[in-house]
């Protein structure tokens, strides 16, 4: 009745942008969490550098020296506190209370609907979270600059692609709740995996060859090392062209069945309580 | 030409079968073994424009599945639906987008924000033009007195005000059709008047056609002039509410206050419920005449105080219909759908 089909083509993008800031909205009524989640990433930055300054020394291994690596793990902290991962709970925690109902009698697509409210969410960390802590990183520890202005824009699209990646692969396993009706087991397998391939504990290039050829291939690099490695120069030309298609490839394999688990849950789908 | 269609839907869930005793966990793990429940079976009906059906049933009847089978978000084992058109569950989006629904006990507000943003955010989603919305929200915020309240949190609203600002959303791309589901349920008697009153008025002014599931049964009276009944799944009751009160509620109290105790007495048409001395109460055939018999044949015999009636209320009529009694009650051909009323035996 009021809806306009064949409307103006940037709907659906006002529509998407409207929900993001409602979503940002949201998340700005928990702002005593922004304290503890700063404080928590600087925690982590400093263990981790701690670690790498008793590691490396004045040395450097593989060409990588310790100013690097503190660069590197300022940049994985951040990485981890944008991505979209937490979709899964999300989805998983309104599946079970019923509440998913409500999202499916609105007409939008629903993976659309949650990329939007996990960048809303994405977006306030930034403003409230990375902002605040990145400056107190980079005061207290140093923070080295992208190794080229290549490298500087190559880093934004591997921030695109790793937000991309981790929501593609967050809604995968949001969409197994449908059939396995508790996702716990697998956020849990695919945390260990993102531990191990992601590099933000260990990067990718000190990890054997035979690892590495390996976690050179998966997703995972691209929620963590990518963007870092990136940043660093240490991948830089042919191999920064292969990478990004490589990012952009996952993306379109985790998001094409993300479309195809969605089409089918939706048949299958059943939704709790009265 | 019918708004909504249904015709023989049934839905049935799956569920694994548990194995009880030894291991029997472990047991159930592995099993492949599944039971199936039939949560809806074969119910037929359809509804016209502007309609306001009463949609009840006891816990468990399968009134929620079968609303979220018309709203797309629920697929149907066995049947067919169509809504406005369309079958929703292939087209929910489609469907979404003409359709209203309100969840009793779920919230499609935004907890953490202010009842405005949802709105504004419901505008987005519905493409609703600008002066159309302003126009509708305006409306709903005069009939159902929010004024102050879509500038509060939604968590600071008492249930009362987030049942009618949920209303007031889930109509602001004015539906053709509006679902609700218990929207009544834990509300106090102003918050339910309120609400019965703008869906009259909603009904009334807009045409828009109202599906309604609720145990409040004053809901139906007051909003729903047709109801259509299920238990266990099946359907057992669609018509008009008064054919249903006068086929099934077809006694009516008399209750006699006598001068003395006139001790037992015992009448061939009347029924004696309840025995207090001088006051006794009878159940009687509904009709004129067997009244007056009644009360003749008493009175003839013993001084008579005071007389009062009581006509069948809703709910004991329901609760006779819920107890399995409608399978005696025949079905009338002369009276049209609106009065007459089916009656389906299980």
């Amino acid at each position: 009745m009021v809806a306009r089909p064949g409307g103006d083509a940037v709907r659906p993008i006002r529509t998407f942008l409207a929900f993001l800031g409602t979503s940002f909205r949201k998340n700005l009524a928990y702002r005593s969490e922004v304290w503890l989640s700063i404080l928590f990433g600087l925690l982590a930055i400093v263990i981790q550098a701690a670690i790498w300054r008793a590691l490396l020394g004045d040395g450097a291994a593989e060409g990588i020296t310790v100013d690097d690596m503190v660069t590197y793990v300022i940049i994985t902290t951040v990485i981890s506190a944008v991505s979209l991962h937490r979709l899964v709970s999300d989805v998983d925690e309104r599946l079970r209370g019923g509440d998913i109902a409500v999202d499916l009698v609105k007409p939008m697509h629903y993976p659309t609907l949650q990329l939007a409210d996990q960048l809303g969410r994405s977006a306030f960390q930034l403003a409230f979270v990375v902002v605040p802590m990145v400056v107190i990183a980079a005061l207290t520890f140093g923070i080295e600059a992208p190794a080229s202005a290549t490298a500087g824009a190559a880093f934004v699209a591997s921030l695109a692609i790793a937000l991309l990646v981790s929501f593609t692969q967050g809604l995968l396993l949001a969409l197994l709740a449908f059939w396995f009706l508790t996702t716990f087991h697998f956020i849990w397998a695919n945390g260990a995996l993102l531990t191990l391939f992601g590099g933000a504990n260990l990067p990718l290039w000190f990890f054997p060859d035979a690892l590495e050829t390996v976690a050179r291939l998966l997703p995972y690099q691209f929620v963590a090392f990518v963007p870092a490695a990136i940043w660093l120069g240490e991948i830089a030309g042919s191999e920064l062209a292969w990478t990004l298609a490589l990012g952009v490839m996952w993306v379109a394999i985790q998001g094409a069945a993300g479309q195809a688990l969605w089409s089918a849950a939706v048949h299958r789908l059943t939704v709790q309580g009265g | 030409m019918s708004i909504i269609t249904v015709s023989h839907l049934g839905k049935d869930y799956r569920q694994i079968r548990r194995i009880d005793g030894r291991f029997g966990a472990v047991r159930t793990l592995f099993t492949r073994q599944s039971m199936t429940r039939t949560a809806v079976d074969d119910i037929s009906f359809s509804i016209e424009p502007g309609e306001a059906v009463g949609y009840i049933g006891p816990n468990g009847a399968g009134k929620s599945t079968t609303i979220k089978m018309l709203t797309g978000i629920l697929v149907p084992t066995r049947g067919a639906v169509e809504v406005l058109g369309v079958e929703p569950h292939r087209h929910r989006r489609r469907n979404a987008s003409r359709i209203g629904v309100v969840f009793g006990q779920r919230s499609q507000l935004w907890w953490d924000l202010p009842v405005i943003e949802s709105f504004e955010l419901h505008r987005h989603v519905y493409d609703i033009p600008p002066e159309r919305y302003r126009a509708m929200r305006d409306r709903c915020t005069e009939l159902l007195g929010l004024g102050d309240l879509l500038q509060s949190p939604v968590r600071q609203l008492s249930l009362g005000q987030r049942m009618r600002c949920e209303l007031a959303m889930a109509l602001l791309h004015q539906p053709e059709i509006l679902f609700l589901d218990e929207p009544t349920i834990g509300l106090d008697i102003e918050a339910k008047d309120r609400i019965r009153d703008f869906l009259r008025t909603v009904n009334r002014e807009q045409g828009t056609t109202i599906i309604l599931t609720t145990h409040d049964l004053a809901d139906i009276e007051e909003i729903c002039p047709r109801i259509i009944v299920i238990n266990r799944g099946g359907l057992i009751y669609d018509g008009a509410i008064q054919s249903l009160k006068a086929q099934l509620g077809s006694q009516r109290q008399v209750t006699i206050d006598f001068e003395d105790d006139p001790g037992p007495i015992t009448i061939s048409q009347a029924t004696l419920l309840s025995d207090q001395g001088r006051r006794k109460t009878f159940a009687v055939e509904r009709s004129v005449e067997s009244t007056l018999a009644v009360l003749s044949s008493i009175a003839s015999s013993h001084p008579v105080q005071d007389v009062s009636f009581a006509e069948p209320a809703i709910e004991d009529v329901i609760r006779t219909l819920y107890a399995g009694l409608g399978k005696a009650v025949p079905e009338s051909d002369e009276l049209d759908r609106w009065s007459r009323g089916r009656v389906v035996t299980q």
